[in-house]
């Protein structure tokens, strides 16, 4: 056990002052090895699920409202992108624009696929008026599998409006990974 | 489910531009229990239009679509409907062609959980003429 001060400690600072000064280099590198292990395995789910996916972003949180009423801003979906999944009209399909990070969540409209496999498609949003012609590159009418991420195959509502959260205030995210930290370094298995 | 359609074709710069009018009667059962279960928040329902052409394989065209919410009236009777969206093929693979078949899907969208996409039993086979139109409006 550890030598504590007896009585009644004035505040949670005073508290994890105390516990800093009070361990020693050994506990010290034992909390950051903990805190590696839990960050690697995280990693390693993170690369597992691409692995079993096929897709390079296996969750993707909504980020607009053109799917409404069936996605809404926050919600969570969970994509697949099986090579030899075939592309289809109906399919709700997450891509990338040529040269754009941000990923878009609409569905296949118009399919033109040649024997060859080779296959150019058409999406639109559930909840806009136009397809898609004017969100691609310039002079691009149609997507190819190259710009797919993912097909959704399966959805929770509200769970990734914390990434839109920490993304419209960076603030929020430095102080939720700061208290995190503090935790994992300082708590203790006794 | 039944589908009973007209059609004609019309050249619209260089690809074929197919007019198609259409009715519907669906009752969105699965079974004697109703599709639109607890977990059900709405049915994502799309007319759709397969068919091969010289240029391509496999073409898919969506014509119509229509978003029912979980409390909607689950039968559908639908009259001389217009395709919502043109029917443009890729190319002019619809003049002549005697084999587009028309068919009704929906996607399931659940509260949580999985996304399917499910085929309707019934489909109709529809024939394109040989000629083009050129006054029929529309």
């Amino acid at each position: 056990g550890w030598p504590r001060s007896g009585g009644i400690r004035g505040g949670v600072a005073m508290d994890l002052f105390g516990d800093l000064r009070r361990m020693n280099k050994r506990q010290l590198y034992y909390q950051v090895l903990n805190f590696a292990m839990i960050v690697s395995s995280a990693l390693m789910i993170w690369k597992g699920l691409i692995v079993v996916t096929g897709s390079e972003s296996p969750i993707v949180v909504v980020l607009s409202g053109s799917m409404e009423p069936a996605f809404h801003r926050g919600d969570l979906l969970f994509l697949t992108n099986f090579h030899d999944d075939p592309i289809r009209a109906g399919e709700i399909v997450v891509f990338k624009v040529e040269g754009r990070d941000i990923p878009i969540v609409h569905r296949v409209i118009k399919v033109h696929e040649k024997g060859n496999g080779n296959i150019k498609f058409l999406t639109k949003g559930d909840n806009n008026e136009v397809d898609d012609r004017g969100l691609y590159k310039e002079g691009q009418n149609w997507l190819e599998k190259k710009d797919v991420v993912g097909r959704a195959r399966g959805f929770l509502p509200y769970v990734g409006m914390v990434t839109i959260i920490m993304n419209d205030y960076p603030k929020f995210k430095y102080a939720l990974l700061a208290v995190m930290g503090a935790y994992v370094l300082l708590k203790r298995e006794s | 489910l039944r589908k009973n359609v007209e059609d004609f074709t019309g050249p619209r710069e260089r690809s074929d531009l197919g007019f198609v009018t259409f009715d519907i009667t669906a009752d969105i059962l699965n079974g004697k229990k109703c599709i639109f279960d607890w977990n059900v928040k709405q049915l994502f329902l799309y007319l759709s239009a397969e068919y091969s052409t010289k240029n391509n394989a496999l073409n898919q065209v969506v014509l119509w679509d229509k978003i029912m919410l979980r409390g909607d009236n689950p039968r559908l009777s639908l009259k001389d409907m217009k395709s919502k969206y043109f029917f443009f093929d890729d190319g002019n693979g619809l003049k002549g062609n005697r084999n587009i078949t028309l068919t009704l899907s929906w996607n399931v969208v659940p509260n949580a959980g999985i996304l399917p996409l499910v085929t309707g039993s019934g489909h109709v086979s529809v024939p394109f003429p040989d000629t083009y139109e050129t006054t029929k409006s529309y």
